[in-house]
Formats: C-alpha cells, sequence, structure tokens
C-alpha cells in the first residue's frame, strides 16, 4: 500500500508548498491549467476584486486599495519572499510575461501571505533583487492575515502556514482586467502564451 | 456552570474585538450575554483528517464556541443594522447571487413553508445560502470571529460523554447517518434538537455544513472551480483517492466528507446546507 506521506506530499507539491529547498525539487504539475474565465463566465461570475476595501502598504510604505490599482490590467499572484521554492519561479514566469507583453499597458501584483515578515522595506529589498520595475510592480502586504484570507478567497488562492516560517499555497496567477474582474486564471506554473494573448485582448 | 461561563467571559476579555461596524458596546450585560450563548472549549489536542507523518496531533488552544449554529432569526437583526449585508445590496465579490435567495425579501427570512410552523419557526432555523464573507462579518459585528477548521474539527470530535470520539465506530456510524439524513432535502429543522455534545455544543453534524475562518487552507486539490456548489472530478480524483490511501484515519469517512465539501468552495458559495456559528478567544488565528 503506498505510503500516506507520498500521497500527500504529491498532493502539496501540486498545490505548490513552499517547504525548504531540497525538500520539493518537482515543480511539473498535472494541476497547471488555465481558464479564460471572461468568456464561460455567467453573469454570477462577474464582481470586482477591487470591492474589497482592506487597506494594504506598498514596497514604498504607502497605504494603497486595491481599488487603486484600477485602470490597468494587473497580474496578481499571492506569494511571500521568504518561500524558497515556487515563489521565485512564480515570479520568473511573470518577469517572462512582461517580457511576452512588450509594450501593453498591463501591471504586475505581488501580494503577500505572510504579512508579519513582509514589512514594506523587506517587499522594496525583494522588488530590488528581482529587478521589479516600480512603473509596473505594486508589491503589497496586509494589515493581518484576516485580509489577506478574503483576497485570498477572491481569488481562489488556497494557503495554510505549515509552521511560523512556512506556507503552503497554490500558484494561483490571475489576470485581473482593469476594474478588477477577473479575465484569465491559471492555477499551477507552466505554459503562459495564451495570458500573453489575454492581455493583448484587455488592450483592445 | 458559573464557573465555565465566567471562564468563557475572561477568556473574551483577553481579546479586544475588531472594531466591528455595528459597534456593539462591550458592557458586562453584553459579555454575559456572549458567555451564555458561547461553551468553552478547553485547550487539548485532535487527529486531524491529514495531518503531518511525525507528529499527527493537532494542538488546539482553548477558545469559545457558539452553543448553536446561528439563526435566520440573528441574521436579520444584524442584516437590519448593515444594510450592506441585505440580499439587495451586498456587492458581488462577496456572494453569489444565492445569498439568502430563500428569504421572502431583504428583511423577512421567512420561506412560507408548509413545513415551518409560520414565521417564528424559520426564526430559529439556521441561516444558510450565505457566503463565507457575510459569515466572517457577522461574526466580526458580535466581536468574534469565525472557528478555524482545526478549531471546528476538535469541537466536533466530541460526542455527549467524550471529548474525543471521532474513532469509535459507534459515533462514526451516527455521524454517517446524520449526514445521509440532513442530504435528503426538505427544509432545515430548527437550531438546539441536535445531541449536546460533552462541551455544550449542539447541531455541528446534525443540521448543515459550517463555515470555517480557513476553509481555504485546504490543499489537498489545488482548484475547485469546475464544482459549482459541491465536489469536482479533480477533487474526487485527488481527494478521494488520496483518502483512500492515506489519511491519518481510513475509517474517519464522516471527516472525509467534511474536508472535501469545503474543498468545493469559494468565499462567494451560498449554499442552501451551509450555515456557520462564531467563536472567540484562543490565539488570533493563522
Amino acid at each position: 500500500m503506498p505510503r500516506l506521506s507520498t500521497l500527500v506530499a504529491a498532493a502539496l507539491l501540486a498545490a505548490g508548498a513552499c517547504t525548504p529547498a531540497g525538500s520539493a525539487t518537482t515543480v511539473a504539475t498535472p494541476m497547471t491549467r488555465a481558464t479564460a474565465v471572461a468568456a464561460a463566465g455567467s453573469d454570477d461570475d462577474r464582481y470586482s476584486v477591487y470591492d474589497l476595501d482592506a487597506e494594504w502598504r506598498d514596497q514604498q510604505g504607502r497605504p494603497r486599495t486595491l481599488a487603486s490599482l484600477r485602470g490597468r490590467p494587473q497580474l496578481v499572484a499571492m506569494i511571500y519572499t521568504h518561500c524558497a521554492t515556487t515563489c521565485p519561479l512564480t515570479v520568473a514566469d511573470m518577469k517572462r510575461i512582461e517580457r511576452a507583453a512588450g509594450a501593453a499597458d498591463v501591471g504586475f501584483l505581488l501580494v503577500s501571505l505572510d504579512p508579519d515578515r513582509d514589512s514594506s522595506a523587506r517587499l522594496a529589498a525583494f522588488a530590488r533583487e528581482h529587478d521589479l520595475a516600480p512603473e509596473r510592480w505594486t508589491l503589497l502586504s496586509g494589515r493581518d492575515d484576516s485580509d489577506v484570507r478574503e483576497l485570498a478567497a477572491a481569488l481562489g488562492v488556497r494557503y495554510r502556514r505549515l509552521s511560523p516560517d512556512e506556507l503552503a499555497h497554490s500558484n494561483t496567477l490571475t489576470l485581473l482586467d482593469a476594474s478588477g474582474e477577473v479575465a484569465w486564471q491559471r492555477a499551477g506554473l507552466g505554459d503562459d502564451t495564451d495570458v500573453v494573448a489575454a492581455v493583448r485582448a484587455l488592450q483592445r | 456552570m458559573l464557573p465555565l461561563l465566567s471562564l468563557a467571559a475572561a477568556t473574551l476579555l483577553t481579546v479586544p474585538p475588531r472594531p466591528a461596524a455595528s459597534g456593539i458596546a462591550t458592557t458586562p450585560a453584553r459579555r454575559a450575554a456572549v458567555a451564555a450563548e458561547m461553551a468553552r472549549i478547553p485547550a487539548g489536542s485532535y487527529l486531524p483528517l491529514y495531518g503531518r507523518r511525525n507528529d499527527p496531533r493537532v494542538r488546539v488552544a482553548a477558545f469559545a464556541l457558539d452553543r448553536e449554529p446561528v439563526t435566520r432569526g440573528d441574521f436579520l437583526a444584524f442584516v437590519r443594522a448593515n444594510p450592506s449585508w441585505r440580499r439587495g445590496a451586498v456587492r458581488p465579490v462577496f456572494a453569489e447571487r444565492g445569498y439568502l435567495a430563500s428569504w421572502r425579501g431583504d428583511l423577512d427570512p421567512s420561506t412560507g413553508s408548509a413545513q415551518v410552523a409560520g414565521n417564528a419557526g424559520d426564526l430559529r432555523r439556521p441561516v444558510t445560502e450565505i457566503s463565507w464573507y457575510a459569515a466572517k462579518a457577522y461574526c466580526a459585528a458580535q466581536g468574534k470571529r469565525l472557528p478555524t477548521t482545526d478549531e471546528w474539527e476538535y469541537a466536533a470530535a466530541a460526542s455527549e460523554t467524550h471529548a474525543d470520539a471521532a474513532r469509535e465506530p459507534g459515533f462514526v456510524r451516527r455521524l454517517l447517518a446524520l449526514y445521509a439524513g440532513r442530504a435528503s432535502g426538505g427544509v432545515l429543522p430548527a437550531v438546539g434538537a441536535g445531541f449536546r455534545n460533552v462541551y455544550g455544543v449542539r447541531d455541528l453534524h446534525g443540521l448543515a455544513w459550517e463555515w470555517t475562518l480557513d476553509f481555504n487552507g485546504v490543499l489537498v486539490s489545488d482548484d475547485s472551480r469546475e464544482a459549482g456548489s459541491g465536489v469536482g472530478e479533480r477533487d474526487h480524483t485527488l481527494f478521494c483517492a488520496s483518502a483512500a490511501i492515506g489519511a491519518t484515519d481510513p475509517t474517519n469517512y464522516p471527516g472525509f466528507m467534511r474536508y472535501a465539501f469545503r474543498a468545493g468552495l469559494t468565499g462567494r458559495s451560498t449554499i442552501r446546507t451551509l450555515g456557520f456559528r462564531c467563536a472567540s478567544g484562543g490565539p488570533a488565528a493563522r
């Protein structure tokens, strides 16, 4: 009989557990999947993530609401800066998308799952380290776990704290249109050609 | 009973409630009322369905939990005081269109069902068709919060006589019968009729599913948007396969049902058989 640990490890890997480097090396996952939400959605799927009114702080230490991001599409991921495994890959994915998107007017948003440790200064250091241009990239940290969980629930991001240092979370990448409605979403890491198409579609 | 109540009140005092929209005064009278409607759950540990291999039991700190689920009458008072949570006004990001769908009006939770003895009967039924955001806002307005999944599961592992009955075959059979009865449809009965567990909490199993603060902390399945209101095919593949092979307790089918159900939810889900109750005290939920 296969072991529990194998199954749980497989499930957590598929969900993108940010475990210490070494214990999780595979990121290829059968969960990778993209959905053009707007195309298939009914009216009941139409809602703006920007209607969440929590206050956040960005990498410059400024208070921000999500509504302040209105006006251009935003590609969103929830990560945490101490994450050693999949978060850097998520950021790398987003930077690749940024290059492929060329001159398209799109913003990139990283929201911390770990508000206690991800201070504005920490987010600023992360942005410098990964060369994330402030004109395009917004990094936000919340007041507390409650606000983070509300946004995660709106984006369909699942996460749990495994220990004080470690979080497991799904690698969901979401494209919001200029008004904050979900236009495209992908669960897991992987192919990103269609997100570029989705970004271009929103420019029209 | 009194020492228990004062303990619960003391717990509440140590946790300043988040500023709530309705700004409920924390008077001694209010604290006493809160203590009466909540049961004190002592610290302990339980065996979650998916534990860590080297340390499968999870510690749960002491907290207080509502003795009964929140009723339609309770929720009516909340939407009276908080117009933005009325059915006709709720922001789409906070709830699907099924939100409070069976209410006759924004401020009328009656259904006119022949199975219910008048409007008063409706008021005592659990509020369902309620999103996670709405449940969370309701609890915050009471100076409370939603219970974490660990807290809920820990409290729900208790029978009338034992704190940890989750692996007693008789208890498991009873829960399965309760869940099966619940699934048969019809109008949900009034709260308070279910068995009273050793902590003095009722209806954790017999009435409706209940929201937890970190319902989206289940990572067995990455994503469940295929499922309108239940469990998608992907969940069955991942979830049930893994469940059959190696959860901490393969006989805990009621536990599997609860985890699978939560895995299919989004924060906006509004389901006829899903309600909630509030908790307070304990460490800030992570």
